[in-house]
């Protein structure tokens, strides 16, 4: 160990190194507090014996400059002092010191002081070590902690690229949708393509639980629920023969029979409405599978609601689901939802509801220009009091046109 | 109503029991229970099933359990087998809620609570629990 020795006096300064010396201390010494710092910016000093009364800088003086300065390690002070009186050792004690030794220095109480300094100081020695070691420990959980938000960002990002545009024309449809996702990452998704020359096919679905593995399963589900991808394209693409399309029913129930190992542990599931419109007739066909039922509302104000049905996809090999079908007229919208909408709670826990919807919804019914979803957002922002939900929450709103 | 006969198998594992919920919870709705008694015939389901991994299995993993799910026009008829020793005689029969501070003990009355029906048989080195649920 370090040992520093100021002392104004030089035989004093003597006495206390070689008996430092003779107890295995390395020592420097130094004649006053000025010194003395200069001695601690030159080497390493763990333990400094100091005088009280010197010129240029007392000992006081010394323990003060020690406390205020960045040294990367503790610093044990003993004051060497002839002084006695309480109000003394409370002004050794308030500028820093750590003990005190009565002048002149008897070796036994020195000796025995030095112990005492040397346990505090490995004591301290190890609490910095624990310290530097939970520093850096912190620092790597940080940078692994920025890394994740970083790719869950990107994730994200990669997610809502997936979504078709907030508002597109799909000649005769015009669709618009919502997309607010209760973490970075969705479990909830939506889209619509062309199917081939007469069709437009659609889906929207929630997969159970948040987070990355939702919006992993997502992901393939999404990829899944493109008929023939090679021959289809979406909604902004060509409209290529999706041959053999089997109809709505019929291809979730292969799609899930498919992604279905009987008897296997399922991590996920999802709720789905999925169809099709027929670009000149109107008529939408959709299965639900554990969904949702979605609402019609009517050019007029009216709103109907499909009946609900279907088991959730990813549960069960082996389902057959029934398609429902609707007709669309001019003017007339069909609305895919994610139960996040109507499961939406205000601060009281009440939920926001399917009545609450259809008010929404019906309330700008007459307003084509500016969007359904737009409203409906701020009502549940209104409802909700926050801008981040606890739940997914999506819809997908397909019009057709008021001309064709 | 899109499946009217389900055979769901499980291992004694407690970690199943969630699964098997989302499964029994999605079929009751699908046979046109509303959703608090799908709840409720749910819970009934699943306590029986618990107290065969619990009680039957004493809590060993890997033992086979099976759900036999099956659906009519006018009710939901639920058949659990395991390979447990038999439980005690007239389990049954205890109808009555333990008091409230009491840890355990609530699964049967549960059980016979949420069900139209339930009966108990061995059958060879089986023990049978029939559940039924009108719709």
């Amino acid at each position: 160990m370090n040992a520093l020795i100021i002392d104004d006096a030089a035989d004093t300064r003597l006495y206390v190194r070689a008996l430092l010396e003779a107890w295995g201390y390395n020592t420097v010494d130094a004649a006053d507090g000025l010194d003395g710092l200069e001695r601690m910016r030159e080497a390493s000093i763990e333990l400094v014996i100091c005088d009280w009364m010197m010129p240029r800088m007392s000992g006081l003086e010394f323990c003060k400059a020690v406390r205020a300065a960045p040294f990367p390690h503790y610093v044990y002070l003993i004051l060497l002092t002839s002084r006695s009186d309480k109000s003394d050792l409370l002004a050794g004690l308030s500028a820093g010191a750590d003990d005190f030794l009565s002048k002149p220095v008897d070796a036994k109480l020195l000796r025995a002081r030095l112990r005492v300094a040397e346990r505090i100081l490995t004591v301290q020695g190890l609490l910095a070590d624990q310290n530097r070691t939970l520093r850096e420990s912190r620092e790597r959980l940080q940078q692994a902690y920025d890394q994740i938000q970083r790719d869950l960002a990107s994730a994200a990002r990669v997610q809502r690229q997936m979504l078709p545009p907030p508002d597109q024309l799909v000649s005769p449809f015009r669709a618009e949708s919502l997309f607010l996702p209760a973490a970075q990452v969705s479990g909830d998704s939506f889209n619509y393509f062309q199917l081939n020359n007469e069709l437009i096919g659609f889906y929207l679905f929630d997969v159970s639980g948040h987070g990355v593995q939702a919006a992993l399963f997502s992901a393939r589900l999404s990829a899944s629920l493109l008929p023939t991808l090679a021959s289809a394209r979406t909604a902004a693409g060509t409209g290529a023969p999706a041959a053999g399309f089997p109809g709505p029913a019929l291809f979730l129930s292969e799609v899930n029979t498919r992604w279905v190992e009987p008897d296997a542990e399922f991590d996920n599931y999802a709720t789905i409405a999925y169809g099709t419109l027929d670009k000149q007739s109107g008529e939408a066909q959709i299965v639900l599978a554990g969904h949702p039922p979605p609402l019609i509302l009517r050019h007029d104000g009216k709103i109907e609601s499909l009946a609900a049905g279907g088991l959730p996809f990813g549960m069960f090999p082996d389902v057959d689901y029934e398609p429902q079908r609707v007709l669309l007229h001019p003017g007339d919208r069909l609305i895919l939802y994610s139960d996040g909408v109507t499961e939406c709670a205000n601060r009281q826990g009440e939920l926001f509801g399917i009545e609450r919807m259809q008010c929404a919804l019906a309330a700008s019914a007459g307003d084509h220009r500016s969007g359904l979803t737009r409203e409906l957002e701020a009502q549940l922002q209104q409802w909700g009091g926050t801008l981040d939900f606890e739940d997914d929450i999506s819809v997908l709103v397909l019009e057709r046109d008021s001309e064709s | 109503m899109t499946t009217s006969a389900t055979l769901l198998t499980l291992e004694s594992d407690p970690t199943r029991l969630g699964d098997l919920q989302s499964r029994v919870d999605a079929l009751c709705r699908d046979a046109g229970l509303e959703a608090v008694a799908a709840n409720e015939f749910t819970t009934a389901i699943i306590e029986a099933v618990a107290n065969s991994i619990r009680h039957g299995y004493r809590g060993e993993p890997g033992h086979p359990i099976t759900v036999h799910w099956r659906c009519a026009q006018d009710r939901i008829d639920i058949e659990i087998r395991d390979r447990a020793p038999p439980p005690p005689a007239g389990f049954l029969d205890h109808r009555d809620m333990p008091p409230p501070a009491a840890e355990s003990g609530r699964g049967v009355a549960m059980i016979l609570a949420y069900t139209d029906a339930a009966s108990y048989a061995r059958i060879g080195a089986e023990n049978v629990l029939n559940l039924t649920r009108r719709l």
